[in-house]
């Protein structure tokens, strides 16, 4: 882990080297630039800001993304007929989903098998990446 | 000797101001009226007692306006769109001409956008352009959703403005646009000096962004090295407006911040707080440069930094 703060002229080449070699080491990196001060710093490890980014995204989104990790359409469907009516409906006519919504998490409970935690975060993750507009 | 105005400001009263001039009047907190000259000068430098009239004095004034409260001042202000570009090298993004900063775009960030980057700060990489250009925040023009120039005017630090001539690239920058992933400071060097929010005091930032839809862009407002509130990440609802707030506690060292989340601030209800962006140390006793970053996910995404503006509302 290291907060290292790059200046001068090769300063953003010095940076993706290093930000490259932490994520190389399975480390978690975050590169902060400012233009301002001519420095670039590169946060890796421990000291790299932890975001949660708390993706909040479309029904079709989860849907696909779930598809992506293997998780079929046939088991939502399974999962959501175990969840109350109420929530039921929720699933039926919203198109938004936010992964901090309790449906969200008993969805996941539901789920056969139950995706862990992090495996659901990673879910929606990955499913705001999803581009609506170019599929 | 002619009568002075003084006004008594040290606690809620009534107090009597026997011992400083053996006289019986009593005050209470905000009272003013003029009194001798001599008997003036006493009670003002028992520091218990302001000059009424010298509001052209600083300690003065902000007695005054703290004493009115909850009057906020805009302590920054960026009025020109910052953007992040989307760029992905090959074959989508931003893409140069060829005819000196002319430039195009393989899709809309958003329909009809461009009618509010008819000027704005691009940011760009080392070397774009296929020339040996330095990195920064770049003045542009865009035409229609899909063009625009590019000037070699540049962005730093302070009150964003308008270049009124911006200057042409001398040279033909063409190729594909790598565009940056990192955070990228945008609107900068705005101080807050310190001790103008009190132990109780606000600071609101009034946010408008925009974007395309495709992956995540986040946008962190910092007093100096520190995140005082998080805005992302922003997904497929990209063009929206925030009203987001850094609210002291009782103290100049402790703040408590909006909600992180996409959208945020007012209005917006969670059932989870994110400790570290949700709540903030920073010493607000001393100056603190305000700043805003953008940030993108990846390179096919695109963020906009429409307007910005911080206002400060002192609390005792």
């Amino acid at each position: 882990m290291a907060k290292l703060i790059f200046t001068g002229p090769t300063r953003e080449a010095d940076a993706e080297a290093a930000r490259a070699a932490a994520v190389l080491a399975g480390e978690a990196a975050h590169v902060h630039v400012i233009p301002a001060e001519k420095t670039i710093y590169v946060y890796t490890g421990a000291d790299a800001p932890v975001f949660d980014p708390r993706p909040t995204i479309s029904k079709w989104q989860l849907v696909q993304a779930c598809a992506d990790a293997g998780i079929t359409e046939a088991q939502l469907e399974a999962s959501v007929a175990l969840l109350t009516a109420k929530r039921q409906r929720f699933w039926k006519h919203s198109q938004v989903i936010d992964r901090d919504n309790p449906f969200s998490s008993n969805l996941r409970k539901n789920l056969v098998p139950v995706p862990t935690p992090a495996a659901w975060n990673a879910i929606f993750l990955a499913a705001a990446a999803l581009d609506p507009t170019t599929v | 000797m002619a009568d002075k105005r003084v006004k008594y400001t040290y606690d809620d009263g009534p107090f009597s101001e026997v011992a400083i001039t053996g006289k019986q009047t009593s005050w209470r907190k905000n009272d003013s009226a003029f009194v001798p000259e001599a008997d003036a000068a006493l009670l003002i430098s028992s520091g218990k007692f302001v000059d009424g009239n010298d509001f052209g004095s600083n300690d003065v004034h902000k007695q005054a306006h703290r004493e009115i409260g909850g009057v906020p001042r805009q302590v920054a202000v960026s009025g020109i769109p910052f953007v992040i570009p989307p760029g992905d090298g090959s074959a989508n993004g931003l893409q140069f001409t060829g005819s000196a900063g002319a430039f195009t775009l393989s899709a809309a960030i958003l329909s009809n956008l461009w009618n509010a980057l008819k000027g704005c700060w691009v940011y760009m990489p080392e070397n774009f352009g296929g020339s040996a250009n330095p990195a920064g925040w770049y003045w542009a023009v865009f035409s229609s959703d899909t063009a625009g120039i590019l000037y070699t005017d540049t962005y730093t630090s302070g009150k964003p403005i308008r270049p009124a001539s911006p200057t042409a690239f001398p040279t033909n920058l063409s190729g594909w646009l790598t565009t940056n992933t990192s955070e990228i400071t945008g609107p900068t060097g705005f101080v807050l000096p310190g001790g103008s929010m009190g132990k109780s005091g606000c600071l609101k930032t009034h946010l408008r962004t925009v974007g395309n839809v495709t992956a995540n862009k986040t946008f962190r407002l910092y007093a100096g090295a520190t995140v005082i509130s998080l805005v992302g990440s922003i997904t497929t609802s990209p063009n929206f407006e925030a009203l987001i707030s850094t609210r002291n506690q009782g103290s100049e060292s402790l703040q408590c911040n909006s909600r992180q989340a996409a959208p945020t601030g007012v209005g917006i209800a969670g059932t989870s707080f994110t400790a570290g962006t949700e709540n903030s140390s920073v010493d607000t006793s001393v100056d603190q440069t305000l700043s805003i970053s953008l940030q993108i996910s990846t390179t096919s995404a695109c963020a906009v930094l429409l307007h910005a503006d911080i206002t400060c509302t002192y609390g005792a």
